[in-house]
C-alpha cells in the first residue's frame, strides 16, 4: 500500500494565548494504492486542507493519535524534507510567492536536494535544463517564466501550471492535489488537469482534494470519499461524485449524523 | 500636514510622527523603532524628552574620557608621517578641532544607539611605523574576498602603508591612481577636508598615514576598476586610511574598496568622492573583517548636475561597523543609489548613518537598507532625506528593512524625512520581522533542508542590494556568499 492512514486524529496546535487546541481530524481511515487516484471532496471546514498539511508535515499541527504509513514506513515522525524525498508532494491550494528566488534555482535546489537525501547524485546544470525544459515545454511555461521569481506576479492559473510543473520535475510517489481547481477558469483547468493527467501512471498515486465535482470531469477518479467533521463518512467510485453533485453535502452529513 | 508630503509610507510596527520642529520645516517625519523578535510592540524611546534635548541642543559630556579617547589626544604630540608632510598643517587643524569636539557620546544625536562606550573602551593609538607588513599581507586573506572576481587594477595598504609588492596597477589613459604617501605636494585637484562635526574623520585626517587618490579625466568612460584593499591586523591600535576619488564632467569609474584583517583594533577609512557634472562612480564596499575588529566607513560625496552615484556594500564582518554615508547633491537633475546588506551573528554590532541632502531640484535618490540579524547581533540605521528649499521635483526614496533570526537580536531603525519644500515625492519605510513560515514551509514541502530553506531565505531578502552592480561575477559572489552566510561558510 502506498498511503495508509489508521484512525488518525490531529489538532491544530493554537497560537500564545489562545485557548484550546482544536481537534480538525477526528479518527480518519485512508488507504491508496499505486496506480489509484483517489477524491476527497467535502464541505468547507470538514478538514480537508488540515489533512493534506498533515500528511505533508506543516508545522502548527499536532497529531495526537493514529498512525499514518507511506510506503509502509511511518510518515509522521519526518521532516516535511524527508517527506518530500520519499515521494510525497502536496499541491498547494495557496502557492507561496516568494520575492528574490529565481523559480529555476529553487527546482534545481528542491530536486538536487531530494537526490541528496535519497543517497542519489546530483543533477548536473545542463542535464537539469534539459529537463525542465523538456517539462515545461508540454505545459506550455515559457522559459521566460523561470527567470522569475517564485510564483511572484503570478495569475492563479499559472501559480498551478507550475505546481504540475515541479510535479513533472521532482516526480514524487503520492501527488497530494489540495484544491488545485480553486481559482481556475475552466481553459486553465483543462490544462492543469491534462497535466495531472499526463502523470498518472501505474507507481504513481494521486489524493486529489476538492469542493467540487467539475474537477472530477477532467481528473477521473478510482475512488471517491466524502469527508465531512474530520472523518470519511463515506466511501465508493466515480459514481459517489455524481451523487453528490446531485443531492448535495447536505444529504450525506446529515446521513452520518 | 500628511498631505505636504505625498508617499510617506507608514509601518504596521512602527509608529509614525509628525513634528513641526521649525518654523520653516513642511515636514519631519521619523519612524522611531526599536525590535525584538518575538516583541511586535514598538518602543518609542525618543519620547517628549528626545525632543526636548534635539531643541535646547544640550551635550551633556561623561566626566570621565573613554581610554580611547585619551590615547587620541595623547598621540598627536608624537605623530608624524614624513611622506605627508605636506598635509602637517591638515593635520593639525583637524586635530585641533577634534580636541574640541571629542567623540560622541551616547546623547549625540545619531550615536545614541552606537554603544561607542562599550566599543571604545580601550586604548587604539595610531600606528605610525607598522611592522609586519608583508606577513600582515597574507595571500590567502588577498585572494579570497568577496571582490576578488573584479577584474580590476589592485591598490593594497597594510596597516595604513601602501604595499607596492601587492599592488597592481594596470595603466589606462586618462585615469590617475596613486597613493597619497606618493604625492610630493597637495594635488590642487583633490579635496581632503575632513567633515568638522565627524570626530571620526577628523580623526582619520589628523592620523592618516596614506590613502588612494584617484582622479579621471573628463570624458573618460575608465575600463579598468580599482579595487583598493584596506588591511590590517593586529591588537590595540588604530589605522587610518583617507581615499580620495574626482570623476572629471563626463567620465566614469568603479572603485571596490575590501575591508579585510583581524585582530581587536580600530580600522578608520574615510572615502571622499567628487561625481562632476554628466559623470558616474560605482562603488562597492564590503567588510570581512573578523568579529574581533572596529571598523569607522564614511563616503562624504557631493554628487552634481547629472551624475551618478551608485554605491553598494556587503557588511559581514568586524564587532562593530559604524558607517557614515552623506550624500550632498550639488547640482539638479543626479541620482544616487546606496544599498546595503548587513549580515551580522553572534555579537556583531553594525551602525549605520545615512544623509542625503537634496540640496538642488530635481534629484533622484533611492536608499535601501537590508540587515539580517542572528544570535545576540544588533542592527542600527539612521537614515535622514533632506531637502532643502527650493528643491523643485526631488524624488527620494527609503527602505530599512531588518530581519531578525533569533530573540536576542536587535533592530534599531529611524528613518527620517526632512522637507523643507512642497513639490516633492518623498517616501520612507521601515519594516522588522523573521522568516516567513509559509515560504520556509513551502521550500522544506519541495525537499529542501530546513537550514538550506532558512539560507534561501536570508538570501532572497538581500538580494536587491547587489542589483545595481554591473559585473556579474562580482554580483554573483556577493549573492553567493548571502546564502552561504547562515551555514557559516567564510568568504572562500
Amino acid at each position: 500500500m502506498l498511503l495508509e492512514v489508521k484512525d488518525l486524529r490531529a489538532v491544530v496546535r493554537p497560537e500564545e494565548d489562545e485557548g484550546e487546541a482544536k481537534e480538525i481530524i477526528k479518527g480518519l481511515s485512508l488507504s491508496l494504492d499505486r496506480g489509484e487516484v483517489h477524491a476527497i471532496m467535502g464541505p468547507n471546514g470538514s478538514g480537508k486542507s488540515t489533512l493534506s498539511h498533515v500528511l505533508a508535515g506543516k508545522p502548527g499541527y499536532e497529531v495526537t493519535s493514529g498512525e499514518a504509513l507511506f510506503d509502509g514506513e511511518d510518515l509522521l515522525g519526518l521532516e516535511p524534507e524527508e517527506r518530500a524525498a520519499k515521494g510525497l508532494f502536496l499541491a498547494m491550494q495557496y502557492p507561496v510567492e516568494i520575492p528574490g528566488v529565481p523559480y529555476m534555482q529553487f527546482l534545481k535546489v528542491a530536486l538536487n536536494s531530494q537526490r541528496k537525501l535519497r543517497g542519489e547524485d546530483e543533477l548536473s546544470t545542463p542535464d537539469f535544463m534539459r529537463l525542465v525544459r523538456e517539462k515545461a515545454q508540454a505545459l506550455g511555461i515559457s522559459m521566460d517564466m523561470l527567470k522569475r521569481p517564485v510564483n511572484v506576479g503570478f495569475s492563479g492559473g499559472e501559480k498551478k501550471r507550475m505546481e504540475v510543473l515541479q510535479m513533472a520535475v521532482l516526480e514524487p510517489k503520492l501527488c497530494v492535489l489540495d484544491e488545485i481547481d480553486s481559482g481556475l477558469d475552466i481553459d486553465a483547468l483543462k490544462v492543469v488537469a491534462d497535466g495531472v493527467n499526463a502523470l498518472r501512471g501505474p507507481e504513481r498515486g494521486f489524493l486529489v482534494i476538492t469542493h467540487y465535482q467539475r474537477l472530477l470531469n477532467y481528473i477521473e477518479p478510482d475512488h471517491v470519499h466524502i469527508m465531512a467533521n474530520g472523518r470519511i463518512i463515506r466511501s465508493g467510485g466515480p459514481e459517489l461524485a455524481h451523487e453528490l453533485e446531485r443531492e448535495g453535502y447536505a444529504a450525506f452529513v446529515e446521513d452520518a449524523a | 500636514m500628511p498631505g505636504l508630503v505625498p508617499g510617506i509610507q507608514g509601518n504596521e510596527h512602527g509608529s509614525l510622527r509628525f513634528v513641526e520642529s521649525e518654523q520653516r520645516t513642511l515636514a519631519f517625519v521619523a519612524l522611531d523603532c526599536r525590535h525584538k523578535a518575538g516583541n511586535d510592540g514598538v518602543k518609542g524611546k525618543a519620547g517628549k524628552n528626545e525632543q526636548n534635548r534635539r531643541a535646547k541642543k544640550v551635550m551633556t559630556r561623561p566626566i570621565r574620557k573613554l581610554p580611547a579617547e585619551e590615547a587620541w589626544r595623547e598621540a598627536f604630540a608624537g605623530f608624524s608621517v614624513p611622506a605627508l608632510a605636506w598635509m602637517q598643517p591638515r593635520k593639525a587643524e583637524a586635530f585641533a578641532r577634534f580636541e574640541k569636539l571629542g567623540l560622541p557620546t551616547p546623547r549625540t544625536e545619531n550615536w545614541r544607539w552606537s554603544e561607542i562606550h562599550r566599543h571604545l573602551n580601550a586604548p587604539y593609538p595610531p600606528l605610525t611605523r607598522p611592522e609586519a607588513v608583508d606577513e600582515a599581507a597574507q595571500p590567502a586573506l588577498m585572494e579570497n574576498h568577496l571582490l576578488a572576481a573584479a577584474d580590476a587594477s589592485v591598490l593594497v595598504f597594510v596597516n595604513g602603508v601602501f604595499s607596492e609588492a601587492h599592488s597592481q596597477l594596470m595603466e589606462e589613459e586618462g585615469v590617475e591612481i596613486l597613493p597619497l604617501s606618493a604625492a610630493p605636494v597637495a594635488p590642487d585637484w583633490a579635496d581632503l577636508a575632513p567633515a568638522d562635526d565627524d570626530a571620526f574623520d577628523l580623526l582619520n585626517l589628523a592620523y592618516a598615514t596614506d590613502g588612494a587618490l584617484i582622479r579621471v579625466r573628463a570624458g573618460v568612460e575608465a575600463s579598468i576598476p580599482l579595487l583598493v584593499l584596506n588591511i590590517s591586523t593586529g591588537e590595540g591600535h588604530s589605522v587610518h586610511l583617507r581615499h580620495f576619488v574626482r570623476v572629471e564632467a563626463g567620465a566614469s569609474f568603479t572603485l571596490y574598496e575590501a575591508q579585510l584583517g583581524s585582530g581587536d583594533h580600530v580600522a578608520n577609512v574615510s572615502t571622499r568622492a567628487i561625481v562632476e557634472e554628466g559623470a558616474a562612480l560605482t562603488r562597492v564596499q564590503v567588510n570581512q573583517k573578523d568579529e574581533s575588529t572596529i571598523h569607522f566607513g564614511r563616503l562624504g560625496a557631493d554628487v552634481h548636475a547629472h551624475a551618478r552615484l551608485h554605491d553598494t556594500a556587503l557588511l559581514t564582518g568586524g564587532r562593530y561597523h559604524r558607517q557614515n554615508t552623506y550624500v550632498d547633491f550639488a547640482g539638479e537633475h543626479a541620482e544616487i543609489v546606496t544599498n546595503s546588506a548587513y549580515l551580522l551573528r553572534n555579537r556583531q554590532h553594525a551602525d549605520t548613518r545615512l544623509r542625503v541632502n537634496h540640496a538642488k531640484a530635481h534629484c533622484t535618490s533611492r536608499e535601501t537598507f537590508k540587515c539580517v540579524m542572528d544570535d545576540h547581533a544588533r542592527g542600527t540605521f539612521q537614515g535622514l532625506i533632506h531637502v532643502a528649499p527650493g528643491a523643485d521635483g526631488t524624488d527620494g526614496r527609503m527602505g530599512a528593512h531588518g530581519l531578525l533570526l533569533d530573540e536576542a537580536a536587535e533592530f534599531d531603525s529611524k528613518p527620517e524625512l526632512m522637507i523643507y519644500h512642497d513639490d516633492v515625492a518623498c517616501a520612507h519605510g521601515s519594516t522588522v520581522g523573521a522568516l516567513d513560515e509559509q515560504q520556509l514551509f513551502y521550500l522544506r514541502a519541495r525537499g529542501v533542508p530546513e537550514r538550506r530553506a532558512q539560507a534561501m531565505l536570508v538570501a532572497a531578502f538581500v538580494a536587491e542590494v547587489f542589483d545595481d552592480i554591473a559585473d556579474e561575477r562580482v554580483r554573483e559572489a556577493l549573492t553567493a556568499y548571502a546564502e552561504r552566510w547562515l551555514a557559516g561558510e567564510g568568504a572562500a
